[in-house]
């Protein structure tokens, strides 16, 4: 029997109302922030906080709330963009090495083995300074660096629900493979699948955050987690919110998501045996 | 000399011929481990033929390469004059609309995330039946001592029984000629079982279907079936009809067998 919304650890819980506030705060941006992102002003920098700027001021006077906020925007949809994309490229390939097997798996699985044997952090800077300077430069360099993991995965599930007497079931009533992966493949791995894009969306956003406080990411002036935490480094010591700020967004993010992804596992994941015993 | 059922005729529906099989094992040093020798015999065309040995003699490999499920080394299974074994993927397809298979463990042998309903409408999508077909579930459910409030539950809803009673309605709905029985009921309690087996002589009664039924247990073979075949370590010491085999077993394997049913 599936678990329901209703059921779930306070934890799970409380994990979701964090993810979809902080989604919310991005959807919201231009009503809830107090002030313009970008508005420079000279006459306010490094202002600790106070009433008018509850979190304070950069360096150029920009009011930290606002670009946390803003900043939540830029982050969290780069986290996306780069999960779903990285899932479409990981899941594609561990269900077609997974299911068919043969020369296709052999290929693929030496392909994983060669992107999971270089140094993840290194590849992705040498991309992403290799590539013209837009946004999906970003997007590319993660995806190209961690599809191979979220593959294995997905290949040895798929391994495991092919071996199922379910599977094998409907192969000898007449079942084409076209209808196998679509029926019983996909949705059996569908849980597993939440998981691994809600941990991804978590290390997206670290990784993006990680190219962007590089300078290799989101270029500034843009209201991005990174770009602010890179912006702060020099100020760190006498005014450490400009770093905390956007670090707690980065944490509270990461951590609700990844919580969000085993809530999800719960909620999608089924029994398989009968509940009644007699056999 | 049918026990079950009225239609045998002498006319082979399938024949396995010279059909071996083996496993290569080993990391380093690879070894071939032989699971079915030179198998060779005849299922005629509405008769049960029962396939009894211990564990690891073959039974259920056998019928799992039949199904081609498993390839095999050599040999060809013809199945109304068409070798299985040289059939294209897509050919395999519509010959499995003929010949279909019950497995041993009812628990894991339905989708989990479909319904009983989702689950015995598959073989009419996947086989593009009409869908007048869809009626006649009501009907198997009867025939199956089903209750038709199961239709909207899932598979671990139910008990083992019913679960294999869905099993096999599933495959019903294609009318097959042929039905595999890999030890259908060795999992399900001995109530359940003789009810499956009562089931089984009803719907033998009503289509005439011949069966290739895999099974540890003799009393059950003894009972249901019109001849029995023998296997150990992966050959078929001898197929006889029932009284034959229990009253003039031809191999010493056999005469054990017989005995150890005998003394238990």
């Amino acid at each position: 029997m599936r678990t329901k919304l209703g059921q779930l650890h306070y934890i799970y819980k409380l994990a979701i109302i964090v993810v979809l506030s902080i989604i919310l705060c991005a959807v919201l941006a231009p009503w809830i922030a107090p002030y313009d992102p970008y508005q420079v002003s000279i006459d306010e920098i490094l202002q600790h906080c106070s009433a008018k700027h509850w979190l304070g001021t950069d360096a150029l006077g920009r009011d930290l709330l606002s670009r946390v906020i803003y900043g939540a925007r830029t982050s969290v949809a780069f986290a996306v963009a780069v999960a779903l994309c990285t899932m479409l490229v990981g899941v594609s390939l561990g269900i077609a090495g997974g299911y068919f097997g043969g020369i296709t798996d052999r290929v693929i699985q030496c392909l994983v083995s060669m992107i999971q044997g270089l140094p993840g952090m290194s590849m992705m800077i040498a991309i992403a300074a290799v590539l013209p300077e837009n946004d999906f430069r970003l997007i590319i360099a993660v995806t190209l660096t961690s599809w191979a993991g979220f593959s294995r995965i997905v290949r040895s599930e798929v391994i495991r629900i092919k071996g199922e007497t379910y599977v094998e079931g409907i192969k000898s009533l007449g079942a084409g493979n076209r209808y196998i992966l679509k029926e019983y493949v996909f949705p059996n791995i569908l849980p597993v699948i939440a998981v691994l894009l809600t941990l991804r969306i978590g290390t997206s956003l670290l990784s993006a955050s990680a190219l962007s406080y590089l300078g290799l990411g989101v270029s500034p002036p843009a209201a991005d987690w990174g770009v602010m935490i890179s912006d702060a480094r020099t100020y760190f010591r006498s005014y450490p919110v400009m770093i905390l700020a956007p670090g707690i967004g980065i944490t509270l993010f990461s951590l609700g998501i990844n919580l969000t992804g085993d809530a999800l596992c719960e909620l999608l994941s089924i029994k398989k045996g009968p509940e009644n015993k007699e056999m | 000399m049918s026990v079950v059922g009225g239609m045998f005729r002498k006319m082979a529906i399938l024949s396995v011929k010279h059909v071996c099989k083996s496993y290569k094992t080993g990391l380093i040093k690879k070894k071939t481990k032989i699971i079915l020798q030179d198998i060779t015999f005849d299922v005629q065309e509405g008769e049960v033929l029962g396939l009894t040995g211990a564990s690891g003699s073959g039974k259920s490999t056998l019928i799992r390469c039949i199904m081609r499920l498993t390839p095999v080394d050599s040999g060809t299974i013809i199945m109304d004059g068409t070798d299985l074994l040289q059939l294209s993927p897509t050919d395999l397809r519509q010959s499995r609309k003929v010949m279909q298979m019950l497995f041993q463990n009812p628990a894991s042998a339905l989708n989990p995330r479909k319904t009983i309903r989702e689950s015995l409408a598959e073989p009419i999508l996947i086989h593009q039946l009409p869908e007048a077909t869809l009626k006649e579930i009501p009907g198997i459910l009867d025939m199956l001592q089903l209750k038709k409030d199961l239709l909207d539950r899932y598979p671990h809803q139910l008990s083992g029984g019913e679960l294999q009673r869905i099993c096999l309605g599933r495959l019903l709905l294609l009318r097959p000629r042929l039905l595999l029985l890999d030890e259908p009921t060795s999992m399900l309690d001995v109530s359940v079982q003789a009810q499956i087996i009562e089931i089984m002589r009803n719907i033998r009664k009503e289509y005439p279907i011949t069966v290739l039924f895999v099974s540890h247990d003799l009393a059950l073979l003894k009972a249901v079936c019109d001849r029995i075949g023998v296997m150990e370590q992966g050959k078929l010491l001898e197929l006889q009809p029932v009284e034959e085999l229990f009253q003039h077993p031809s191999e010493q394997y056999t005469r054990d067998l017989i005995r150890a049913f005998n003394d238990f």
